[in-house]
């Protein structure tokens, strides 16, 4: 533990500390185009003229999020008795649910494919 | 336990290998590593000015003073502290699983019957802080940079998972030091190459080594999601890449070849050193040998061809286990 | 799978081969006597007849007046390319390469310094191969 914490408080504080004594140490002369977004071309002007790609936000919110929430449940599980105990009749409600949405999905799978066509 | 120094195994393996001294003098070698072999296969001679007598090794630290030196720019268009933060998290939180992993018997800070899950585990969670520094730097290269790194993360994850849980499950454990004293008759790579090859494949996608250099691809998004830094930050942005690579290879050196095996102590050490080499190497080559591929391709190659792989290699596992 | 391998091999192959760059401020390619590289004027050969300007695709070549009277062409060296347009249209060879192509300037005005075109002035220092 104290090997632990020893490597922890070290290593953040080489980190931080390269920070702090190169930003001493270091010119200091801002302007405006440094501090401003960098934009491969000309100056910005005017308003955002460019469409953001939002459709793979749903599937970085399944990364971050429900990967992790439910990795952290699985370790839950396994790990604690009662949880280890329970563990059969959860995989089992667990295969469950996975059928019943594989079962919908085949059941709407034509019109799915139609709605994307024609929608 | 016979190390040559007063300090216990779990001191040395804070400070000195794995710990601290291991990660920063990992970067200055691989870097230079890199740059050089990848130079020597393109017949030219790679950083040659610094040091010449050592065959320029000392590059990459004259780049690293020089960066320190630099101007630190924070822009005014985002939250300052979070900008100057993320980086220094993202290093952190990259180097944070070689507190499980053994370096020797003795040589590991925290042993753990679960250690190299555990550590699996971690190098996947983290990989959302690549997302996290890369949307608050605000920026439309970046963004792109940090789709491109979750979807390629989403796609290396299962493989890697079911690589490691096939070796786990041929071992029976997950305690480091269990692990290699049950290599003492094959090495993991002749038990399971299947989880190997995942492994490694893995490991390209994981650290985007060409061919799977998506989100910095150079020439389409600038630098991907370490495009708005520079200076001190901009080493720790793209150092986290260099980390991950050493945290991986240091992984896949205990569970596939060996560890520390045929010795112990100090000399254990240093063939743990020499294993790594073989997960670092073909990854420094890759850059001199492959194209780069389209980040639909990557895709479907993790979630197709690398996905039934594993599955093989666990049910490889699963048989192979059943039948000893 | 087995290109992966062979991928691999002939990387490794390659990095026991000689480099096949050279290290350049210490060792300079030898191109040969007849390279053409920058540009210098004859001034007792010149005859003004501004053909060269006339050629020249990057209007690079412009007359200006000297202290005996007659004019004589000075390149601007920031647009220069070394086509050798005007050394071949020169009616009387006044115009000539000279065999260095690395000299310097240290100052950006390169236009103004018509005396740049001396042929003495673009020798190489003694011992090396260019003026740097």
């Amino acid at each position: 533990m104290v090997a632990v914490v020893l490597f922890i408080a070290l290593f953040l504080a080489a980190l931080v500390l390269l920070v702090v004594v190169g930003y001493l140490f270091s010119p200091k002369r801002p302007s405006e185009t440094k501090e401003r977004r960098f934009e491969a071309g000309g100056p910005p002007y005017g308003p955002v003229q460019r469409r953001l790609l939002m459709q793979y936000f749903g599937y970085v919110y399944l990364v971050t999020v429900v990967e992790a929430a439910v990795g952290l449940a699985l370790v839950a599980v396994l790990t604690t008795d009662a949880g280890r105990a329970a563990l059969a009749p959860l995989a089992a409600a667990l295969v469950v649910v996975i059928a019943a949405v594989v079962a919908v999905v085949w059941r709407y799978f034509k019109l799915l494919a139609d709605v994307r066509r024609w929608g | 336990m016979d190390l040559l120094f007063p300090l216990s195994g779990d001191l040395i393996a804070a400070l000195v290998f794995p710990g601290v001294l291991g990660i920063f003098g990992f970067l200055v070698v691989a870097i230079w590593l890199e740059r050089k072999l990848v130079a020597r296969v393109q017949w030219r001679f790679g950083p040659l000015y610094v040091s010449k007598p050592l065959g320029g090794l000392l590059q990459p630290v004259a780049d690293l003073f020089k960066l320190v030196f630099s101007e630190l720019v924070l822009p005014r268009h985002t939250n300052r502290l979070l900008f100057a933060a993320t980086p220094i998290l993202l290093f952190f939180a990259e180097g944070l699983p070689v507190v499980f992993i053994a370096a020797a018997p003795g040589v590991v800070m925290a042993p753990h019957p679960y250690g190299l899950a555990i550590a699996v585990v971690l190098v996947l969670l983290v990989a959302v802080l690549v997302v996290a520094m890369a949307w608050i730097e605000a920026d439309k290269f970046t963004y792109i940079g940090a789709m491109r790194e979750i979807l390629l993360t989403a796609a290396y994850e299962v493989p890697l998972l079911l690589a490691a849980l096939a070796m786990f499950l041929l071992y029976g454990t997950a305690d480091p030091h269990k692990v290699v004293e049950a290599q003492s008759g094959l090495w993991g790579v002749l038990l399971n190459p299947l989880a190997f090859v995942v492994y490694l494949v893995a490991l390209l996608m994981a650290t985007t080594r060409f061919p799977f250099e998506i989100p910095e691809a150079e020439p389409e998004v600038v630098l991907g999601p370490y495009t708005e830094y520079g200076s001190t930050l901009f080493i720790y942005a793209f150092g986290a890449n260099y980390v991950k690579l050493y945290v991986l290879s240091l992984l896949g050196a205990v569970l596939f070849l060996g560890g520390w095996l045929p010795a112990a102590g100090v000399l254990g050490v240093l063939i743990t050193l020499a294993k790594m080499g073989v997960f670092v190497l073909p990854a420094m080559l890759a850059r001199a040998i492959y194209p780069r591929y389209r980040i639909d391709q990557a895709l479907r190659i993790g979630w197709g061809q690398l996905l039934a792989l594993s599955a093989a290699a666990v049910l490889w596992s699963l048989l192979a286990a059943w039948i000893w | 799978m087995i290109t992966h391998v062979k991928l691999f091999a002939t990387a490794v192959k390659q990095i026991f081969q000689r480099p096949l760059t050279v290290r350049w401020p210490e060792e300079r390619r030898d191109y040969g006597d007849r390279f053409r590289g920058f540009i210098v004027n004859d001034r007792s050969k010149c005859v003004s007849c501004q053909l060269c300007e006339a050629v020249c695709p990057a209007k690079a070549i412009k007359f200006h007046l000297e202290a005996d009277g007659r004019r004589y062409p000075g390149i601007d060296w920031g647009r220069c390319i070394l086509c050798g347009y005007c050394v071949d249209a020169c009616p009387t060879g006044s115009l000539r390469h000279v065999n260095n192509g690395e000299i310097v300037w240290t100052d950006l005005n390169v236009y103004k310094k018509p005396l740049e075109m001396d042929p003495d002035d673009a020798v190489p220092l003694p011992g090396t191969k260019s003026l740097v």
